[in-house]
């Protein structure tokens, strides 16, 4: 399969507070298996749309197939399970969706933009409480 | 469990990878037999990273004992 350079690449990330690094957000971009973390949801995304740009055009320049990535089914499994429980939020609404403490987990569905390295995020959804989440997790 | 950027940065070096500092933006990257991923430094070699990501970089380079070294 070959990759023109302005190609749109899909990638559902999902956001959750790191089990183990108190005050970090994991960012899990399962379309390329690329985990990240950040601060903040808001820096986590972040992160995630760095790494995944990083990767896409790494693997491009090889001549890499970076569907090969993709999470293990175990991850989105998981994804489809919060994804039954979540609401749908605008991206605007992120920051204070976190501080209202009523959503502990996101999925965000982003589009990169390969050739222009630019990227916009239309979906964002929230999941259930933290505590809800880290449940899940275990 | 957690570590620091600056011990998984030797544990991968000793794993045969190469870990090169970025020249711009927060990841590093962590490259073996060709393929790369990005490491989430955002302060330093003292940088915690968790779990998940060490299971990320084990499942994406192809290396099933980083974990056990650190």
């Amino acid at each position: 399969m070959s990759y023109h350079q302005s190609q749109l690449f899909n990638a559902w990330v999902v956001l959750r507070p790191a089990e183990d690094v108190r005050g970090q957000w994991v960012a899990h971009c399962l379309d390329l298996d690329a985990v990240t973390q950040g601060d903040s949801p808001s820096h986590a995304l972040n992160m995630a749309i760095e790494a995944s740009s990083m990767i896409l055009l790494d693997d491009i320049e090889r001549g890499v197939n970076p569907v090969l990535r993709r999470a293990p089914e175990q991850f989105w499994s998981d994804m489809e399970n919060l994804l039954q429980q979540s609401t749908q939020i605008e991206a605007s609404q992120l920051h204070e969706s976190v501080a209202s403490g009523r959503f502990g987990a996101f999925i965000v569905q982003m589009f990169l933009n390969v050739q222009k390295h630019t990227q916009s995020i239309p979906l964002l959804l929230a999941g259930p409480s933290t505590a809800d989440a880290l449940q899940q997790a275990h | 469990m957690p570590c620091h950027f600056r011990d998984l940065k030797r544990v991968s070096e000793e794993a045969g990878c190469t870990v090169e500092e970025p020249s711009k933006g927060s990841h590093w990257k962590v490259r073996k037999d060709g393929k790369m991923y990005p490491i989430p430094v955002h302060n330093g070699l003292k940088t915690e990273i968790g779990n998940h990501y060490i299971s990320g970089v084990e499942r994406a380079l192809g290396l099933t004992d980083l974990k056990t070294k650190l």
